[in-house]
C-alpha cells in the first residue's frame, strides 16, 4: 500500500496539478465559474415561472413575457458573461489590463457570433427598421466559441505587447493618453482577424467547434449512459486517491456541464415538457439523484457510522450528519478514512454506479423529468430534486430509492470495516491496561 | 495576531476546520486568525498572512500556492490527512504554532 501510495504521489499528483493549474484551461474554469450567480438567479425566474399551482399560474399568465426577461439575460446569453470572464481571467494570469482584454474578447465573440438582421422598413407594431441581433445567438449553444475567442484574443493581446507592436507616443504624452493607444494595434488585429474570417471568408467559428467537440458532450453529458458512468466512476476514483475529482476533471467537462444544463433551461422556457430535454446527464443529475450527501453517496455511510458500536465511528457520523445533509464530505472521505481504503472504496464506487443506472431507467421510461434548473450544491438532495425536475414527486421517490440502495451498498463493507476498527479500539485499550 | 489562511475547492469544508481549530486556539490562548477561502480567491487575499494551510484534496495546488508566495515568507503545508478528517482541532492548531514560529 504504503509504495502504490508512494507512485501515486509521485506520478499522479505532478499531472493533476499541470492540468488544474495550466493558465487557459484555469481560466476556462474560472470564467465560467463567474457566470455561476447568473445562472442561479436565472434558475429562480424559471421555477418561478412553473409552479404547479393552477391559480399562481393562471394569475402570472398575462406577465409571462416580463418573467421571462430575467432568464433571457442571464442564462440565455451565458456565452457573452464566459467570454468576458475567460478573457479577464487569462488576462489576471498575464498581469495584462483585464478590463481592456475583457473588453477585447467580446467584442472577437460578438463579430463571430452574430450577423446582424438588418430590416430596411419597418412593419408598424411589429418589427421597427434597424439592425437586430438574435441574443439566442449569444447562448450557451455558444460556449465553445466563447472559450476559443477569448483566449485567441489574449494571447493576440499579449504577444503584441510582448513584442512591443504597439503605437508611441513622444515622451511628455501624460501616460493615460499613451496607454490608451497601447490597446490600438492590438484591437485593430483582433476586429480584422475575426470580422475575415466570419463576414468575408465566412468561416463560421463555433459551428465549426461545436460540431467537432459535440460527440465529446453527448458522451459526457448527453445521454449516454456510458458517458454518465464514465463520469461518475473518473470522479469517485479521484476522491478514492484523495484528490478533489470535479476540480481535477472541471477544465474538461466544466463547459460541457454548463452548456447542459444551459440547453435544458432553454429548452423548457421555450415550452418543451421536462420530459423531452436535450440532456440527461447534466451536472444536476449527479448532483441530486446519486451525490446524495456528497461525491460517492456518502450519508448512507454517515448513517451506518452513526448506530456503529465502534466509538470513532460513530463520533465520525455524528460530526458528519450535519455537513452531510448540505452536500459536504470531506470528513467522510478523509476521517473514516475512505482514501485509499481497501473495504470502503469499493461501495464508494458501486453505490454510486448503481444509482446512476437506476435513475437512468427512471427518466428514460419517463418516470422522471430531466433537470430543468440549477440550484446551489449545498442544497438537500430530495428538495433540490423535488424543484429542479419541475416539481416531481417521482424525483423526491427515486432519491429515497437511490438512499435505500446506497444503504443497502454500504452496509456489507461498512460491517467489516467496523469489526477492524473494534478490534483496533479493543486492542488499544488492552495496550493501555496493561501499562 | 497571526493571520492564517485555509484552502479548499469551494471554501466549505476547510471552513468547518476554521471553527474547531479557533475553539482549541481560544482555550490555549493562541491569539490566531483564520480565514477559509476558495482556492481562487487565495492570491488577493495574502496580505498580513503568516501561513497558508490546503485542504488535503487540493494538495495538487502546493505547488502552484508555494510560487504564489514566493519571497513573501509566508509557510505553506498540506493539513495533516488524518487530522482533517477528524476535524481535530488541536492537531492542526500544533501544526500552525509550528510554520508560524
Amino acid at each position: 500500500m504504503a509504495s502504490f501510495t508512494q507512485v501515486l504521489e509521485e506520478k499522479v499528483m505532478p499531472v493533476a496539478s499541470k492540468l488544474s493549474t495550466q493558465r487557459h484551461m484555469r481560466a476556462i474554469r474560472s470564467g465560467i465559474i463567474a457566470t455561476l450567480p447568473l445562472t442561479i438567479v436565472g434558475s429562480f425566474f424559471t421555477i418561478l415561472l412553473n409552479i404547479p399551482i393552477p391559480a399562481y399560474m393562471e394569475f402570472i399568465l398575462p406577465y409571462r413575457a416580463v418573467l421571462d426577461i430575467p432568464f433571457r439575460f442571464t442564462v440565455g446569453i451565458l456565452a457573452l458573461y464566459a467570454t468576458f470572464g475567460i478573457a479577464s481571467s487569462l488576462a489576471g494570469h498575464y498581469k495584462l489590463d483585464t478590463t481592456g482584454a475583457g473588453i477585447l474578447a467580446v467584442l472577437a465573440f460578438l463579430i463571430t457570433s452574430v450577423v446582424p438582421t438588418q430590416v430596411t422598413a419597418g412593419v408598424d407594431g411589429v418589427i421597427a427598421a434597424g439592425r437586430w441581433i438574435n441574443i439566442s445567438s449569444l447562448s450557451s449553444s455558444s460556449l465553445f466559441g466563447a472559450i476559443l475567442t477569448s483566449i485567441v484574443t489574449v494571447e493576440i493581446y499579449r504577444f503584441m505587447k510582448e513584442k512591443n507592436f504597439t503605437i508611441k507616443m513622444p515622451a511628455g504624452v501624460p501616460p493615460e493618453v499613451s496607454n490608451s493607444f497601447v490597446a490600438l494595434l492590438p484591437a485593430t488585429v483582433v476586429l480584422l482577424l475575426f470580422w475575415v474570417l466570419r463576414h468575408i471568408i465566412g468561416f463560421d467559428i463555433n459551428t465549426f467547434l461545436t460540431t467537432l467537440l459535440s460527440p465529446l458532450k453527448g458522451v459526457l453529458a448527453g445521454n449516454s449512459l456510458f458517458g454518465g458512468m464514465l463520469t461518475v466512476v473518473l470522479i469517485c476514483l479521484f476522491w478514492i486517491l484523495g484528490i478533489h475529482g470535479p476540480a481535477i476533471m472541471g477544465p474538461v467537462i466544466r463547459p460541457i456541464w454548463d452548456m447542459s444544463i444551459a440547453e435544458n433551461m432553454e429548452a423548457f422556457a421555450e415550452g418543451v415538457s421536462a420530459q423531452a430535454l436535450p440532456n440527461l446527464f447534466t451536472e444536476q443529475f449527479i448532483q441530486w439523484f446519486v451525490w446524495i450527501g456528497g461525491s460517492g453517496a456518502t450519508l448512507a455511510l454517515v448513517v451506518l457510522f452513526m448506530r456503529s458500536r465502534s466509538k470513532y465511528l460513530k463520533s465520525l457520523g455524528r460530526l458528519s450528519l450535519l455537513p452531510g445533509l448540505f452536500n459536504i464530505n470531506e470528513p467522510m472521505i478523509f476521517g473514516a478514512p475512505i482514501v485509499m481504503n481497501p473495504i470502503l472504496a469499493i461501495p464508494f464506487v458501486l453505490a454510486p454506479m448503481a444509482m446512476t443506472l437506476v435513475s437512468y431507467i427512471f427518466t428514460v421510461t419517463g418516470l422522471v423529468p430531466m433537470m430543468m434548473a440549477r440550484l446551489p450544491f449545498s442544497m438537500i438532495s430530495p428538495i433540490a430534486a423535488y424543484i429542479s425536475t419541475n416539481w416531481s414527486v417521482m424525483a423526491v421517490i427515486l432519491v429515497i430509492l437511490n438512499f435505500l440502495i446506497s444503504l443497502a451498498i454500504y452496509y456489507p463493507f461498512f460491517k467489516i470495516f467496523e469489526k477492524q476498527e473494534i478490534q483496533k479500539e479493543l486492542d488499544a485499550e488492552k495496550l493501555e491496561a496493561e501499562e | 495576531m497571526k493571520k492564517i489562511l485555509f484552502i479548499c475547492q469551494a471554501g466549505m469544508s476547510t471552513s468547518l476546520l476554521v471553527s474547531k481549530t479557533l475553539e482549541a486556539a481560544k482555550q490555549k490562548g493562541v491569539d490566531i486568525e483564520i480565514t477559509a477561502l476558495p482556492e481562487a480567491q487565495a492570491k488577493n487575499n495574502l496580505e498580513g498572512v503568516s501561513a497558508i494551510l490546503l485542504g488535503p484534496q487540493v494538495r495538487f495546488l502546493l505547488g502552484n500556492i508555494k510560487k504564489l508566495v514566493e519571497g513573501k515568507g509566508i509557510n505553506v503545508e498540506v493539513i495533516d490527512t488524518v487530522s482533517y478528517g477528524r476535524m481535530d482541532g488541536n492537531a492542526v492548531l500544533k501544526q500552525i504554532q509550528k510554520l508560524i514560529d
